[in-house]
């Protein structure tokens, strides 16, 4: 675990700047790809911009809409920098459409756009577990193994390493699918795949969110992204 | 498009994406089942966490003049936890609202932590910002495990009873404090 670095007296969050460089670095490969099939390698950079002020305006403006008595009084924290402050489902969600209606306007929203885009999804969230590793987030339960780490004042499941695992494996996966699958086919393997490994590691996790009879919230959002992934391949491969 | 469908699963076809999507459903229920957790909360409701509805864990700090600050000793008054330090700009962007708080609800306290720094840095960095609430300081960074900080500001929201009501990562402002506040103080 190392959240960050003193460097000449500056504190440098070290999960935020892999997160960043990860996902600077999956929209390199993103871009790769584009190109290697013939399409715009532009998209993913111009994507990325639109579908970040479209996320923080979102975010931001569902907070000081839940809250709108409090920003009545102190108008100017609406553009305040403060993190915090953002909604962060809603801005994801605004940030994707963002991204989709701008390749929907370019002609560019397809199946070959989206399997292109696979490798540089299960990058990017391989960047993340690495993210939560260097923070010391996402944290196992206790465990005796002998490869647990200690963290927290105990030693646990090295969860975020497991899930680095999973997430490279995904990766691989995503290369080794090539040509001759339909369309739509490798985004989609690659999607089921990286959400079962969240559904594995969610299990070790020390906190998720509970359900009534301990059944975590999490697992249960995986396994139905990974079957609506597995359904719609299949149907894709096998119809016409 | 024919062309397109000429590769399948090895098994062949539909019958392989079935396999896939059952093995896929039936397996995932079952490891959902068996790496069920307890709900602690309606287990054991003296369990000591950092998390929401746990009672918070117990902190022996240091004062600023070099004595003892216990966090129980504040049991019976809501408390505001706020872990800081003087070197990080959040932080201090956070201070005025913290002071605010601290000035405007006199059964609250604020308690800030400051971590892993000198009593003389500390004590400059108040009187510059004109912050009266307490501070201890933290400093081998033993309170922040306990608390699994991984990030500075960290707010904890503790009721009368002990127990957390609510937390923050980042730093606060009026909106999110009074939100948080309301929370712990009630309307």
């Amino acid at each position: 675990m190392l959240p960050g670095l003193q460097v000449f007296g500056l504190h440098l969050p070290t999960a935020p700047l892999t997160a960043l460089l990860g996902g600077y670095l999956a929209l390199g490969l993103a871009s790769r790809e584009l190109r290697r099939r013939g399409l715009s390698e532009e998209l993913p950079y111009d994507a990325a911009v639109y579908a970040l002020v479209a996320a923080l305006l979102a975010a931001r403006l569902w907070y000081v809409g839940r809250h709108l008595e409090a920003y009545l009084q102190s108008p100017g924290l609406i553009v305040s920098l403060n993190t915090g402050t953002l909604a962060l489902l809603p801005g994801a969600a605004a940030g994707l459409a963002a991204a989709l209606a701008l390749s929907w306007r370019r002609r560019a929203l397809s199946w070959a756009l989206a399997d292109a885009h696979a490798p540089a999804l299960a990058l990017a969230a391989a960047a993340v577990s690495l993210a939560s590793l260097l923070a010391g987030t996402s944290y196992g339960q206790p465990s005796q193994a002998p490869w647990a780490i200690e963290l927290w004042g105990a030693a646990r499941h090295p969860t975020q390493v497991y899930q680095l695992l999973l997430d490279l494996a995904a990766l691989g996966a995503a290369y080794r699918l090539g040509s001759g699958w339909p369309d739509g086919t490798r985004f989609l393997v690659t999607v089921a795949l990286l959400a079962s490994g969240r559904l594995i590691v969610e299990g070790f996790l020390a906190e998720s969110t509970l359900l009534s009879g301990g059944f975590r919230l999490e697992q249960l959002v995986f396994l139905a992204a990974g079957l609506a992934a597995l359904y719609v391949a299949g149907r894709r491969s096998t119809t016409g | 498009m024919a062309a397109a469908r000429g590769k399948n699963l090895p098994l062949g076809g539909r019958t392989a994406w079935r396999l896939a999507f059952v093995g896929l459903l039936v397996g995932g229920l079952a490891w959902i089942w068996l790496t069920r957790q307890p709900d602690l909360r309606s287990g054991d409701p003296d369990l000591e966490a950092p998390q929401v509805g746990f009672l918070a864990p117990e902190l022996t700090l240091r004062g600023l003049d070099g004595q003892p600050v216990h966090l129980a000793d504040h049991r019976g008054q809501p408390l505001v936890l706020n872990f800081w330090a003087t070197w990080c700009p959040p932080c201090r962007q956070e201070m005025p609202a913290l002071q605010r708080a601290a000035r405007e609800h006199q059964q609250l306290v604020v308690l800030g932590v400051n971590v892993q720094e000198s009593p003389a840095a500390v004590r400059d960095f108040l009187d510059a910002f004109g912050l009266t609430f307490p501070v201890a300081i933290d400093p081998d960074g033993s309170a922040l495990r306990r608390y699994r900080v991984t990030g500075i500001p960290a707010t904890f929201f503790i009721d009368r009873e002990g127990r957390i009501q609510a937390s923050f990562r980042g730093p606060l402002d009026e909106v999110i404090l009074g939100e948080k506040l309301a929370v712990l103080l009630g309307p």
